[in-house]
């Protein structure tokens, strides 16, 4: 291969800012806003500057003496919800709205980007609720002195801490939270790693955030040198697909990309090397190995963002990649189909059989992620055989999409009851969990239902999906099996693999019931360890109801239709 | 008992409620059939609601004392209902509301699917499985009586269930299971499907079992719900493959497109009555299990164990209706007036002779019964058999073209259930009512621990009660001449109708009809005989225990409903039958009502044709004079010295008295005697087939699951634990080994890529 | 002026290094050092790029690059730290209370 050396001759293209509306990206500036405000409020003080050469003290209200009002450390954290929850309901507004728009070349806006930004605002708007509860903060904290035993004295210091960072945390899940809704809505592939890494810095620190524990260091240095290394090997693919194309506009890439007629060395190797990346991001198998660690290092929030808007965020980086640029168009299968579908195997199966005897239940939830993981990958390598049409190519990224929607519900549901049981200080066993039927009914019957959900038993939501992926996967490899003769293995053998993930997913769903279910006759059928009734932690309560409730509306019923009309929307204006 | 007066004010809460019906109706414009939803849905929230409640707050005083552990919660639930029962009936009968015969209301689809042909292509109609509501004169009539009887039952159980210390702390499940099994029926009424029906008629099969079996720790009342459970439970599978084979004959199950038109089938195909002859006889036989008759009898006098309220709720308004109900629904297949199949006599003769021999076996065996509740149980099933019996004249007279007649044989089966129901549920409430005093007294008596050997529902230990029981001696009285057929009494009408019908239709037709017509009118006698014994050994006579000295009458809240159905077995019944009740109910609609009301009297006492005359005057003298008097030669007697009744039945007792005391002694030691004591030997023969046949293949498959199927799951689990302990071990807690296996994952997927690609 | 190609043969090179360094080496520092070299190998091809199309955005992507290397080692020095006080090793084998 020959370079050629040219020099920028003519002048480049620069938008100018000044034609855009920037109504299309409300939720982000809700939160940088929200950022601002979180960095402002806490510190308006009654300190004044005295102009040179006079005797004038301007206030300028930053710095001195905090004012009473804002002295209150629980503020960022009311902050953050206040942004979360603007932000969420803008999205969902604009979703309803079918808000659309460009900004060339880097953003564009429809309800596809919409309902992923209403999906991760919402997940971090859950993560900054459990977080009041789990990162608690206390007004007019004492100073520790002489006087206290070592036992006061570290409390009073741990008090001390957690006000102290509250304000460092809640910018951390906004800073997330803006790379996510960023990545969502990118059309640029550096763009799009850029808020990538924004997101994944942030995530970082949040799971090291822990920093007195002996876990939470380690648990943060493991997730962030292997996810560096994994963004290390995204960014250097990423760097040969330009070599490729000189471009790396998603459209432009897939032009390229279709107007190729072999496989170009340069372009397969940065679409495999990008893969990994995202692959790190979604937890596929095997570079998932460090998520469990993650998980169960980081405070139960913390591993509910991991496991619903961070994942989510990277199947969308992967369906940009997978479902638009590498997209053949005339039917033909995808080159990276087979090895998806046997990544998706592979995880699937791995992620389950882990789960199996795991008896830390945040590892035990991080593995069943993994699991969802891959069954959403295989329909995706459904969507790769080319076999479909477009419409049933919209109907499994609709169910993907959905899962990835309602994820959000049960599967942090599950890890805000978690939450309830780590701020009783027990969170590497299943003890926590021990006859939480009998101490607490209805957070015991709302775990209940959100691990049927993850199990994927009717009528809940999580049935509805998986149904939806099953589905699809069946009904796009129906019809490629030789019906010719009677004998099964003639068939088996001549109907397109894709099948077989069907039967697979199908397969570990019923292994993945045993584990689920475990939690659940832990919860109704142990004795408890102690008789004491669990915190009032009354809005983390009241979520945690209204995911459940949720979780069994958006199963059955004209609620879960509504949803789904809105996510094949979404999937129609993504394709 | 007084004290117990000050309870009525409990239901003044009520009150409100009877405002429902004339809200909805004036306020919101409601029809009445809108609000049927009400009747079901009513119920069937309250039932999780007393369950719930009653779980918070079981050893809570005011909910016992103020809300009858959710008796109260209860009956206003089941009044909605009722109330919601008259407003159709009084729309229906005032003709305001244009029913044209029945009234179907599409509620919500439930189920919608696509089906495939048998060229495995989908067929473009889609099936919709619906839930909706469905009325019409039968499903009208038995949805009162049931309604109706209900809510007087659960009044009766207030006084009943919640006085007995041995159901302390454990009403409110009594509560919430009498609701639902009412929830039951009353959607099985209501069903517009053949497939609610279905579910409905099963959720009567649990509650029934739940009921039976409600003193669990008594190893005979387990015994009993199991058998119930199960002996229903086989009619209900054949019932269900006759569904089956009626939705491949219709492509669906609902009335509304079946009885369009029962002759074309699925896609207009014509209908092969031999088919439609298995689905309608296996359905029947479904119905032969719920109705208890020959030869799945078996549960119904055992079903005795559970608490008095619950066999009148069995006996008289829901369960055992519900056959009545699938068989009186089967009209449209046999009318060959309209659309019928021709050719399903057969089916009708079956259901006849299964409804003669079951009265005539049912009362021969209530001839030896001294349990005062058996004897009601074995009376049930030989006046069911003979609605049984009535409807299969029906069916027979529908499938041959004799309109007229089969509407009068249906409509006097009709009539019949009506009648059967009302005094039955009475007599049990009133059996109820001696049981309970007789059991307080007892326990007035003796300390329950000294182990006094005594069964308070034996009439051996009874005897005089007229004296100590007025009130409840004249309801049995009037209840007993009901079921006997005594003239002018609400059940001769319908009794008289139905033999006659079937003697008809054997003199005149067919010479098979004989079998079941003999047999009906032979019973009619023996019902005489058996209703009177009844009545004399617990009332006439002198007592015969000295518990019997300290009985009382009963409490208001069980004497109330028994005056109310009092009334309604000896006027109503009659009113009914001038209004000409069978004309009404069997839908033959082109009389005008004086003319019902001659057609009835001349049916009754005058016909026309002189055999048919003859045989009701035959019938009238066998129940109404040699029965009676043959048991009055028994078991009559007057009371004890210085007691004196009530009239008229002072006067009853003092006749019985005067035929006096034949000894019984040698005719019990008979081997006729014998065998029916042992209910003809029915259970052991069932068991003894059981024991040889199905229990080696049950142990067999037990050995199959055990070993085999549990081996393959363990083997299954524990390799998948090992499984699962190499996987986790991959994850070794080293960072450098993740990188290495997500740099060899690098790689594979760059293996699989390209070697796939190559 | 060097041809392209020259430049991306070093940044395989510099990859291939990074890449076995990451999981050669126990030490987190070094393994820190390791990512930054398969950082940069990225930032050459970027630089190649710009070179052979005459693009500017290539540079561009570079200097961002170079930011986002240097906030994740600023990051990761962060949490190596924390690590550090706790179980006082920054040895990545050494670390494995988190395991299965």
């Amino acid at each position: 291969m020959e370079f050629k050396c040219q020099m920028a001759s003519g002048g480049v293209k620069i938008n100018s800012l000044n034609n855009i509306s920037l109504d299309i990206l409300i939720p982000e500036i809700i939160m940088t806003i929200g950022m601002l405000m979180i960095i402002i409020i806490p510190n308006l003080g009654d300190a004044k500057i005295r102009l040179p050469l006079s005797k004038i003290h301007i206030p300028i209200l930053i710095g001195g003496t905090r004012f009473t009002q804002v002295n209150n450390p629980v503020i960022p954290s009311i902050i953050s919800i206040i942004t979360f929850s603007l932000a969420t309901l803008m999205s969902l507004l604009m979703l309803l709205n079918d808000n659309t728009g460009v900004m060339e070349p880097i953003i564009e806006v429809n309800q596809f980007t919409s309902l992923f930004s209403m999906i991760f605002t919402f997940a971090l708007l859950l993560t900054s609720i459990s977080s009041l509860y789990r990162l608690p903060s206390q007004a007019n904290a004492k100073i520790p002195d002489d006087s206290d035993s070592e036992k006061s004295l570290n409390s009073k210091i741990t008090i001390l801490m957690n006000n102290r960072r509250q304000v460092d945390f809640y910018i951390l899940l906004l800073m997330a939270g803006l790379g996510m809704c960023l990545v969502a809505k990118s059309t640029h592939l550096f763009m799009l790693f850029v808020c990538l890494e924004l997101a994944s810095l942030s995530s970082y620190v949040l799971v090291a955030f822990n920093k007195e524990s002996t876990i939470g260091g380690e648990a943060g240095t493991k997730y962030f040198i292997v996810g560096s290394v994994a963004s290390a090997i995204g960014i250097y693919g990423m760097s040969l697909l330009y070599i490729w194309n000189g471009n790396l506009e998603i459209l432009s890439l897939t032009n390229a990309w279709s107007q190729m007629d072999s496989l170009d060395p340069f372009a397969g190797i940065g679409i495999g090397l990008m893969l990994v990346a995202f692959g790190f991001k979604v937890g596929a198998a095997p570079f998932h190995l460090a998520t469990p660690d993650a998980y169960s290092g980081a405070s139960s929030p913390i591993a509910g963002l991991l496991a619903t808007a961070s994942k989510a965020m990277g199947f969308v980086a992967m369906m940009r990649i997978l479902l638009i640029i590498t997209i053949p168009e005339n039917g033909e299968e995808a080159y990276w189909m087979i090895a998806l579908a046997i990544i998706s195997v592979i995880t699937m199966t791995w992620g389950n059989f882990a789960a199996l005897t795991s008896t830390n239940p945040k590892r035990m939830l991080a593995y069943s992620s993994v699991a969802h993981a891959g069954y959403m990958l295989a329909a995706l390598a459904a969507i790769g055989t080319g076999l479909g049409d477009d419409e049933s190519n919209a109907l499994i990224l609709t169910a993907v999409i959905f899962h990835l929607t309602i994820l959000v519900l049960f599967k942090f549901g599950a890890f805000m009851v978690l939450t309830l049981i780590e701020n009783e200080g027990n969170n590497h066993n299943m003890t926590g969990l021990h006859g939480l039927a009998r101490r607490d009914p209805i957070i015991a019957s709302s775990m209940f239902i959100f691990m049927l959900s993850l199990a994927g038993v009717p009528p809940l939501s999580g049935f509805l999906s998986k149904l939806l992926m099953i589905n699809g996967i069946v009904n796009i490899s129906a019809g490629t099996g030789s019906m010719a003769s009677v004998a099964f293995w003639s068939w088996a053998s001549s109907v397109n693999m894709i099948f077989w993930l069907a039967m697979a997913i199908v397969i570990n769903s019923a292994i993945s019931l045993f584990y689920y279910l475990r939690v659940v006759m832990i919860m109704f059928f142990e004795d408890p360890i102690t008789n004491k009734p669990l915190a009032r932690s009354l809005y983390l309560r009241l979520i945690i109801i209204f995911c459940a409730v949720l979780t069994l509306l958006f199963g059955i019923g004209p609620l879960s239709e509504s949803l789904l009309e809105i996510v094949n929307e979404a999937a129609q204006s993504f394709l | 008992m007084g004290q117990n007066k000050h309870e009525y004010p409990l239901l003044y809460p009520l009150i409100p409620l009877l405002l429902l019906v004339p809200l909805m109706k004036f306020i919101f414009g409601m029809d009445s059939f809108e609000a049927a939803f009400l009747i079901v849905v009513v119920p069937l929230l309250t039932f999780p609601t007393i369950l719930i409640v009653g779980q918070i707050f079981n050893k809570n005083d005011t909910w016992k004392e103020k809300y009858k552990e959710g008796g109260i919660i209860a009956i206003g639930s089941l009044g909605i209902s009722l109330s919601v029962t008259l407003w159709i009936l009084i729309d229906y009968l005032s003709g305001t509301l244009h029913f044209s015969n029945l009234t179907v209301i599409e509620w919500f689809q439930w189920i919608s699917f696509d089906f495939l042909q048998s060229d495995y292509t989908i067929n473009p109609e889609r099936r919709i499985i619906g839930v909706g509501i469905w009325i019409d004169s039968i499903s009208l009539m038995i949805l009162f009586v049931a309604t109706f009887l209900c809510f007087l039952i659960c009044w009766f159980s207030m006084g009943y269930m919640n006085t007995d210390p041995i159901n302390e702390d454990r009403n409110h499940r009594f509560y919430a299971e009498f609701v639902l099994f009412s929830m039951g029926m009353f959607g099985m009424v209501l069903a517009d499907s053949f497939l609610w029906l279905f579910i409905f008629w099963e959720i009567m099969g649990l509650c029934s079992y739940l009921l039976i079996g409600f003193y669990y720790w008594k190893v005979s009342a387990a015994y009993a719900a199991k058998k119930a459970f199960l002996t229903t439970r086989i009619g209900d599978v054949f019932l269900m493959v006759g569904l089956f084979i009626l939705y491949d004959i219709y492509g669906s199950l609902s009335f509304e497109v079946i009885f369009e038109d029962p002759s074309t089938g699925v896609a207009g195909a014509l209908v092969d009555s031999n088919q439609l002859f298995w689905a309608l006889l296996l359905l029947f036989v479904g119905a032969v299990g719920k109705s208890a008759q020959f030869p799945l009898h078996v549960w119904l006098p055992d079903a005795m164990e559970g608490p008095t309220p619950v066999s009148a709720l069995i006996h008289a308004a829901t369960m055992v209706n519900a056959g009545l109900y699938l068989v009186a629904r089967m009209v449209p297949f046999f009318d060959v007036h309209h659309h019928g199949l021709a050719g399903l006599e057969n089916l009708a003769i079956i259901i006849a002779f299964i409804g003669g021999i079951t009265a005539f076996m049912a009362a021969s065996i209530a001839f030896v019964q001294n349990d005062i509740k058996k004897v009601l149980a074995y009376s049930t099933m030989s006046q069911l058999a003979y609605i049984f019996t009535g409807l299969g004249v029906a069916l027979w007279f529908y499938n041959t073209d004799h309109h007229h007649a089969a509407a009068i044989a249906f409509g006097a089966s009709m009539f019949h259930l009506f009648n059967h129901a009302m005094a039955k549920g009475m007599l049990f409430m009133a059996s109820g009512s001696v049981i309970h005093e007789v059991h307080h007294a007892h326990d007035h008596l003796h300390d329950a621990g000294d182990g006094h050997d005594f069964d308070p529902q034996d009439m051996r230990n009874m005897g005089g009660l007229a004296s100590k029981m007025p009130i409840t001696a004249t309801a049995m009285m009037f209840g007993s001449m009901s079921i006997i057929g005594v003239p002018l009494i609400g059940g001769f009408w319908s009794k008289e109708g139905i033999i006659a019908e079937t003697w008809k239709a054997a003199l005149e037709e067919e010479p098979l009809m004989f079998f079941p017509a003999i047999l009906i009118l032979a019973t009619a006698g023996m019902t005489g005989f058996y209703m009177s014994r009844m009545w004399l050994m617990t009332f006439a006579g002198e007592p015969k225990s000295d518990v019997v000295n300290h009985v009382h009458e009963s409490t208001p809240w069980i004497r109330e409903p028994l005056l109310i159905l009092t009334a309604i077995t000896a006027l109503g019944g009659f009113i009914l039958a001038l209004f000409g009740a069978i004309d009404f109910l069997s839908n033959n609609t082109d009389h005008l009502k004086m003319h019902g009301i001659l057609e009835t009297l001349e049916h009754a006492f005058l016909p026309e044709d002189l055999n048919t005359r003859l045989i009701g005057w035959i019938t009238i003298v066998l129940s109404f004079i040699i029965g009676p008097i043959l048991a009055s030669r028994v078991h009559g007697g007057s009371l004890k010295d210085g007691e004196k009744a009530i009239q008229p039945i002072g006067f009853l007792v003092t006749l019985s008295g005067k035929f006096g005391t034949q000894d019984v002694e040698e005719l019990s030691k008979s081997q006729l005697s014998e065998a029916l004591q042992n209910r003809l030997y029915f259970d052991n023969m069932y068991e003894y087939v059981i024991s040889k046949t199905i229990i080696p293949f049950a142990s067999m498959l037990a050995w199959f699951d055990r070993t085999i199927i549990d081996g393959i799951i363990k083997q299954i689990e524990s390799k998948s634990v090992l499984g699962s302990l190499q996987v986790r071990r991959v994850t070794t807690g080293s960072a450098r080994d993740y990188i290495l296996m997500a740099a060899v994952g690098m790689l594979s997927i760059f293996v699989l890529i390209w070697g796939v690609n190559a | 002026m060097i041809d392209p190609s020259w430049i991306v043969g070093l940044g395989v090179i510099l990859f291939g290094i990074g890449l076995l360094g990451t999981f050669y080496h126990k030490n987190a520092i070094v393994v820190l050092m390791c990512i930054e070299l398969m950082l940069n190998s990225a930032n050459l091809n970027f630089v190649a790029g710009a070179m052979y199309y005459g693009d500017v955005n290539g540079w561009v992507f570079t200097a961002i690059a170079i930011a986002i290397a240097a906030a994740e080692v600023a990051i990761g020095l962060a949490i190596l730290l924390s690590m550090y006080s706790t179980q006082e090793t920054i040895s990545l084998e050494d670390a494995n209370i988190l395991k299965n």
